[in-house]
């Protein structure tokens, strides 16, 4: 707005940015291990609903922490426990405390039907002016997460400039309790809050994968002997068997358009990349190795894909593309590389490979074959890794003491976090951005 | 196999039988032969042929007595390798592999040749094998090594002559673990190709 007033289209670039420079305090490929300091205080009116106040800075504070590169200051310290209103603040008190943004809101019970009105802002205490002013949340009690994610998502935008990883879901495969075989596909907010199952008969069911629109959930089951793809409507609830036969048939990822789907397809032990085109309903073969071709992730541009090859003796990353062009071998450290996963960002690939150490652990590489960097360093194996929709977090599972945990951390391999174990365990993870059906 | 491993030791024992049938045959005429012609001229000479006969014939015998031995040993062996593989352990005793591979060792030819005796003399036994995986690794390429597993498993058999259609594949993966145990006991326990019983 300041640069309304200027004249030029010159003067116009260099107002905007410098409004970017003055304006953003956390570049997320510098930021390395600062942590930029936020304070969260109660919000007003909290005392009429203390444990939804409660819950929604819980939530606050769980997503700025988990993206590793906030701290919340300790409330102990603030000079004011409540902000005097949500839209002016006494800044001061919160640079004297070390802030550099507040987080001021106010919560609204309503009468009718459990209804709440949140109503949240962010301030910057360095300029000492309203950074976001007021956005305002409107919906029932139940979806109090939902909404707290939506404004976290905010603060990390304003700060970064990057649209925020918080208001996502996983698709994952959560075993049946002890003493049953089964899996099911769930759905469940990214830190495994709101847990919806998907596809619960009881039967083995695997690789979920679903389409970028959120309707469309490919997946492998077991249910009618022989490991088939099922093709589930989400939103009608129709369901077609994409796949027969006796050999093993695998998603493995969907076009960014949301027209193709890449799968792998075995007969006699042999599996081969396949493309399934939903507008036309037919499968085009990409690959023709003997062995074992798997797990084919598309590139952004809708035309390369990378997948897993056993052709040169090991399991290692290849590259083609939509016409089916030679594949071109991508991987050559190491015996063990599976799983890519092709950053919705551009020209990263993740996956998994074995370490010196025989253990399992997340890498990147660029597609070039380039910049090769092992992202996890614990001990124990690291597995199904899977990019933010943002393309600025990989979220994988890790092996602790015999049980599996989701982490996430960022593209840098900084800012490791161990999500909350929400009571349903999530493997295979898929990140997408909340479904709307 | 045992169809095969049957035709096998009786097509041995018939040469042997040969051998020994051949072996007389031509005993016979020589000593008829040194002894009708010449008994008298070459009597001088004859014991030391003679020994020299006797010892080829020795060991020729000796020879044969070996093969003959050899193959019944064998045939004994097969006999009781194929009646000592109950049905219990057709489907109890799973083929083994080494990490990340899909390979027949010789010591899993050696169960498949058992199995596919038994397979054999159970003829209306029809089977699905299972290929599975230890944990280590990932999803997706473990479903696809079980799944070649099961197939090298399948196609040894049908080598052996094990009708394909009496046999069907299926991959675990890492899935269905025979042991729940984290080590190197369990892993190489896990990493097999099971057997199902699916007709009788």
């Amino acid at each position: 707005m300041r640069c309304g007033s200027l004249v030029g289209l010159l003067l116009l670039g260099w107002c905007i940015l410098a409004t970017a420079q003055t304006r953003l305090y956390i570049d997320i490929d510098q930021v390395g291990g600062y942590l930029l300091p936020i304070a969260l205080p109660k919000l007003l009116g909290e005392a009429t609903a203390p444990e939804l106040g409660e819950n929604i800075r819980a939530v606050l504070r769980q997503d700025l922490e988990l993206s590793g590169l906030f701290r919340i200051v300790d409330p102990a310290t603030y000079i004011d426990d409540v902000p005097q209103s949500v839209d002016r603040i006494q800044y001061q008190n919160w640079s004297t405390v070390g802030a550099t943004g507040v987080i001021a809101g106010r919560l609204q019970q309503l009468s009718t039907d459990s209804q709440v009105r949140l109503e949240l802002a962010l301030h910057d205490v360095v300029q000492q002016r309203p950074r976001f002013n007021g956005k305002e949340y409107l919906g029932p009690r139940s979806r109090h997460r939902e909404m707290a994610h939506r404004f976290s998502d905010i603060v990390f935008r304003e700060f970064t400039g990057e649209t925020g990883p918080f208001n996502t879901q996983v698709v994952c495969v959560t075993p049946r309790g002890s003493g049953q075989r089964g899996k099911d596909i769930t759905l469940m907010d990214y830190d495994g809050y709101g847990v919806q199952g998907l596809v619960t008969d009881g039967a083995l069911n695997l690789i979920p994968t679903l389409s970028p629109d959120g309707t469309i959930l490919a997946y492998t089951s077991y249910r009618a002997g022989s490991p088939n793809i099922y093709l589930r409507n989400l939103s009608s609830g129709a369901e077609e068997r994409l796949t027969s036969g006796q050999g093993l048939a695998l998603p493995g990822s969907w076009s960014p358009d949301g027209r193709y789907l890449a799968l792998s397809q075995s007969i006699d032990g042999n599996s081969d990349i396949y493309l399934y085109d939903t507008k036309r309903k037919g499968l085009t073969r990409l690959t023709t190795y003997w062995g074992i071709d798997v797990s084919p992730s598309f590139a952004p541009d809708g035309r390369r894909l990378v997948f897993t090859s056993d052709r040169g003796g090991t399991p290692q990353l290849y590259l083609t593309d939509i016409e089916g062009r030679a594949a071109v071998r991508l991987t050559y450290d190491g015996d063990y590389n599976t799983s890519p996963v092709w950053s919705p960002r551009g020209e990263t690939i993740a996956f998994v490979g074995r370490s010196a150490q025989r253990t399992l652990h997340i890498y990147i590489i660029r597609a070039d074959g380039s910049r090769l960097q092992r992202l996890t360093n614990g001990s124990g194996n690291y597995e199904s890794p899977t990019w933010a929709p943002n393309g600025r977090f990989v979220m994988y599972n890790s092996e602790r003491g015999n049980a599996w945990h989701r982490h996430l951390m960022r593209e840098t391999g900084q800012g490791e976090r161990m999500l909350p174990d929400g009571g349903s365990a999530c493997l295979s993870p898929q990140w997408i951005p909340r479904t709307a059906w | 196999m045992s169809s095969r491993s049957l035709l096998a030791g009786g097509a041995l024992i018939t040469l042997v039988l040969a051998l020994l049938m051949t072996g007389c045959s031509k005993k016979t005429p020589v000593v008829e032969e040194s002894m009708g012609p010449q008994p008298v001229s070459d009597a001088g000479e004859s014991e030391r042929d003679r020994q020299a006969r006797l010892q080829r014939e020795a060991e020729l015998a000796e020879r044969e007595r070996r093969l003959m031995e050899e193959s019944m040993r064998r045939r004994a062996a097969e006999q009781q390798r194929a009646g000592a593989m109950s049905r219990e352990d057709f489907v109890n005793r799973d083929v083994l592999f080494a990490f990340d591979s899909f390979v027949l060792s010789s010591e899993g030819k050696t169960l498949l040749e058992q199995k596919a005796a038994w397979l054999s003399e159970n003829p209306q036994v029809a089977a699905q094998i299972e290929g599975h995986c230890d944990e280590r690794g990932t999803t997706a390429y473990n479903l696809a090594l079980g799944d070649r597993r099961a197939f090298s498993t399948k196609q040894y058999l049908t080598t052996l002559g094990v009708a394909s259609p009496r046999l069907t594949t299926i991959s675990y993966g890492e899935e269905r673990p025979l042991d729940p145990g984290h080590n190197e006991a369990a892993w190489a326990r896990n990493r097999r190709a099971h057997f199902v019983i699916t007709s009788r």
